[in-house]
């Protein structure tokens, strides 16, 4: 029944509502306008301690979905203690204020909601999704704000979620493909704080202590350093009064210095990892590039053709439909704050490895040096701008595109634009792009398998060890 | 913090309950048999649109293993008309998403795209319905990409083989023992013939059916559905081939496994009854509470006593689904820690369980358990594919949408009584299959399973 209930187009009121201090995106009415044309009114302010807050109203489903992302990913680990970010991450739900883990435990499910925290390379982010049912939602930011300015980090649940993080990680040797993507950013970054996985390593986890979490926390859980995407029921006074006495409560702080820049391989890497699996993964790839970064675009538009668009990309057409070698093939960017790595990557049965890489490295090749054919170029924009809605259809996709824009300060128009920045991405955009940033003759290529290639690199690897 | 937000209780107006949610599927029978359900969603301009056909593993012989599944696969390999390919670079043109999945009960094809371009995919929909052409080269191909799929997903992951070995030996002689994605030597052997076989057995508009759920109004997805489906010849419908129950379960079985794993692995379950074959039709939703009870949340039983009290278990969890076309299982598994092993971990779990034989659940973890039921329900409706799923799944198997209608009330009127009942009638030693993963070293002795040990649950995409 609600269902049916459409979100009133917002048209001539804009002028005023951008007087009144909203950043307001435009949405005609998509029932008469199509949808590309659909877009989702944001709103956004911020609290006096520092904290960036975007909102979009959605009063169809009686829930609220708000995320916190924190600058406090793991490249902020600090030397010593990697995988500090994620042990933080994975303490939160442990114990805060007054409440122990089971007390804790017991509220949040008390209450139904959905709570989780978890840690990327660039990102700590704490979400909560609530019904907006009585005070459910009232409690449950006042829970997650108690979370973030007094974690309990007890010595017992330190043992306890050390261990079991210990134990994710000696499981994690048992994947071949997570065994192979950490050699890979291992390899790509270097000294960068990127390089080590998310997760950390098992002889720096050990010597984490309880200090080093509280320090973590207070260092990073500050207004300054916050951006959080809001999106359901609740009327924006209401959201904003409720985030003043919650998250506005977090001390100012500061923000960290940004990360250092990434610098560019110097010549090829050859890795092989010998694990006794019926099936190889192969990575190949290089620092690609950053999240603002104005070539984006042509990069975005150009990756859906080499190893983006599935089944409508040149590397699923030659390596799986042509070859039937592998079960997926792909090629990304994974634009972080400074250069995310492009990697393109497949399985394959071990005796096709030879055959299955170089056809990879082939048509990455060629699609550096060529770039998309017109026809391939037309087809990418189409769908990229066909699929728009799709991005943006559930208000759990709404509030992860949400955070996105606020932590990387794309702009709060950054929906609005994002169909006519696809459309005007011309062919020699891309190969400029692709050219200026990846470079054939320097990829990083990681092989986990059980038979080495005959002329494949001399750097062996004993992930297995 | 301040309790001053009353306003937030006025901000309520637009509070539903969860039942009524559920409410607003329609549908209509095309003159072939074919039925249509729509489910209007008009948050976004996109819809969900699938076709879901009734066959899957469980309809499968030995031998013949994994072949709904490769079917599933040459779908998008063309038509008289279409193309090999042409189907998905049709839908991405569009802007669309498609993929299929093949389950034990079910495979079902799906696009996710703009509202406007919907009756597109309905035409390609219907004309690889009965037109499909099953050429021998991409048939070869296909084959073996199935076979690279399985060992991706099986293969070399050890707690998949663990799951696969599991319903291997406990279901006996019942279809639900195969793999969905096939035996490896029934994929080497699978000819094309035994596709053209499942294509003109299954595959027509009396076994199937379309469901929409976005923004879509429900009598222009109708017309559609009768342009394009209602013109399509009605065949004979498919008679079910395999037992639907599999023989009684004769006492507990064990499997020790090894594996190349680096963490063991416990996994055990129980044969427990679905719906139509539950002795009182509360059981399934006793079930249900049952595993919410062991694991639903941080606060309930496995998480608390097992992983945060005693450091029994790394992890620990259940799962049961009481929707499907025959009986299954209950299943409970974990991660032993360091100081507990396999064994203490197996004391604890089958502990847990005669717990629940032994004295009721209190009225407080009960409730929790339901709350948390309640509010999921309300969360998964924000996705407009789950929403299309749900129907999908439960039309297929033979329950109705109409499941939805009551289902959180049936879950609510269960007793601790009701679940202690359920634990002592199901949750049996006679009932009981236990697989243990101990891991191997690499390089010590046949660490790596041969292709006949067994597969994993959930469905597969293509």
């Amino acid at each position: 029944m609600t269902a049916r209930i459409r979100s009133a187009p917002i048209g001539i009121g804009v002028a005023a509502l951008i007087l009144l201090g909203l950043v307001v995106i435009l949405l005609p009415d998509p029932r008469k306008a199509g949808p590309e044309h659909y877009s989702v009114p944001i709103q956004t302010w911020t609290l006096d301690n520092g904290v960036e807050v975007l909102y979009v109203h959605r009063p169809q489903l009686p829930m609220m979905s708000l995320d916190v992302a924190f600058d406090a990913g793991s490249a902020r680990d600090p030397e010593g203690r990697f995988g500090l970010s994620t042990l933080t991450a994975r303490l939160l739900d442990q114990g805060a204020g007054d409440l122990s883990a089971d007390d804790f435990a017991r509220k949040v499910d008390q209450l139904g909601l959905d709570f989780g925290a978890s840690s990327g390379r660039d990102q700590l982010t704490v979400g909560v999704t609530s019904l907006t049912e009585g005070e459910t939602t009232e409690e449950a930011w006042s829970l997650l704000t108690t979370v973030l300015t007094e974690p309990a980090f007890t010595g017992e649940a330190l043992q306890r979620e050390r261990r079991r993080l210990l134990t994710a990680i000696q499981r994690d040797r048992e994947d071949p493909k997570t065994v192979g993507v950490k050699a890979f950013y291992r390899e790509v970054y270097g000294d960068h704080p990127y390089a080590h996985p998310t997760d950390g390593v098992p002889e720096e986890l050990r010597n984490v202590t309880r200090s080093d979490l509280r320090g973590f926390a207070d260092g990073h859980f500050v207004g300054r350093n916050a951006t959080v995407a809001v999106v359901g029921a609740l009327e924006r006074k209401a959201v904003e009064d409720l985030l003043a006495e919650t998250l506005g409560q977090l001390p100012a702080g500061e923000a960290p210095e940004p990360l250092p820049v990434v610098p560019s391989l110097e010549g090829p890497k050859e890795v092989f990892i010998d694990k006794e699996v019926s099936q190889a993964h192969v990575l190949m790839g290089q620092p690609g590039t950053t999240r603002d970064a104005p070539d984006y675009f042509p990069l975005l538009v150009g990756n859906y053709s080499l190893g983006g668009g599935g089944f409508a990309s040149r590397l699923m057409g030659v390596v799986r439909e042509e070859h039937g070698l592998s079960y997926s093939v792909f090629s990304t960017f994974a634009p972080m704050s400074r250069r995310g790595p492009f990697v393109a990557g497949l399985q394959t049965a071990n005796d096709n490895v030879p055959q299955a890489l170089s056809l990879l490295q082939e048509e990455v090749a060629r699609y550096i040096r060529m770039g998309p054919t017109d026809d391939e170029l037309r087809a990418a924009k189409r769908y990229l701008t066909g699929s728009f809605p799709l991005k943006v259809e559930s208000n759990q996709d709404i509030v992860g595109q949400l955070a996105t824009m606020g932590f990387y300060g794309l702009g709060t128009d950054y929906l609005e634009r994002y169909i006519p920045r696809v459309r005007q991405v011309k062919r020699n955009a891309i190969t400029g792009a692709m050219q200026e940033r990846l470079d054939p003759q320097r990829m990083v290529t990681v092989i986990v398998g059980s038979q080495r290639p005959g002329d494949f690199g001399g750097d062996s690897d004993d992930g297995d060890g | 913090m301040a309790r001053s937000l009353s306003l937030i209780v006025a901000t309520l107006a637009l509070l539903v309950s969860p039942a009524a949610l559920a409410a607003d599927v329609v549908s209509r029978t095309l003159d072939n048999g074919m039925e249509v359900f729509v489910k209007p969603d008009h948050r976004a301009p996109v819809v969900t649109s699938m076709v879901w056909y009734r066959v899957g593993g469980i309809d499968e012989d030995l031998g013949r293993t994994g072949v709904s599944h490769v079917l599933e696969h040459m779908m998008f390999k063309g038509t008289e008309e279409v193309g090999p390919g042409e189907f998905s670079e049709v839908v991405a043109r569009h802007g669309g998403k498609d993929n299929a999945f093949t389950g034990q009960d079910y495979t079902a094809y799906f696009q996710q795209i703009a509202a406007d371009r919907l009756e597109t995919v309905l035409r390609l929909e219907a004309d690889r319905m009965v037109n499909l052409r099953l050429r021998p080269q991409e048939f070869r191909k296909e084959v073996q990409v199935v076979q690279e799929e399985r060992r991706l997903r099986v293969e070399d992951d050890p707690r998949s083989l663990a799951q696969e070995t599991l319903r291997s030996v406990a279901f006996d002689a019942h279809a639900y023992a195969y793999p969905i994605i096939g035996w490896m030597e029934d994929l080497r052997a699978l000819e094309l013939t035994d596709l053209e076989t499942w294509y003109g057995r299954y595959y027509g508009p009396g076994n199937a059916r379309l469901v929409v759920a976005g923004d879509v109004e429900p009598q222009r997805v109708f017309r559609l559905a009768r342009n394009y489906f209602g013109t399509l010849p009605r065949r004979a419908e498919p008679a079910a081939v395999n037992p639907n129950e599999a023989p009684p379960s004769r006492g507990s079985r064990r499997i020790d496994l090894e594996a190349q794993a680096r963490v063991p692995y416990l996994a055990l379950a129980y044969r427990v009854p679905n719906l139509p074959a539950a002795e009182h039709d509360w059981e399934p939703y006793a079930l249900r509470l049952l595993a919410g009870i062991l694991n639903e949340g941080r606060s309930a039983r496995l998480p608390r006593q097992l992983v945060r009290g005693e450091g029994l278990a790394a992890s620990a969890g259940t799962h049961y689904d009481p929707k499907s076309r025959a009986p299954g299982l209950f299943y409970l598994y974990g991660a032993p820690t360091p100081d507990s092993g396999l064994d203490g971990l197996e004391d604890a779990l089958l502990q847990q369980v005669a717990r629940l034989r032994e004295e009721p659940v209190t009225p407080e973890e009960l409730d929790r358990v339901k709350r948390q039921i309640a509010a999921g329900e309300v969360f998964q409706r924000d996705s407009v594919f789950y929403q299309a799923m749900q129907v999908g799944q439960l039309e297929t198997i033979g329950y109705g949408h109409e499941y939805l209608d009551t289902y959180l009330e049936r879950i609510r009127a269960v007793t601790p009584e009701q679940i202690q009942e359920v634990a002592e009638r199901y949750l049996k030693p006679q009932r009981r299959t236990l697989v243990r993963l101990h891991p191997q070293p690499p390089g010590e002795g046949d660490g790596i399973p041969g292709p006949g040990s067994p597969a994993g649950g959930g469905p597969h995409d293509r």
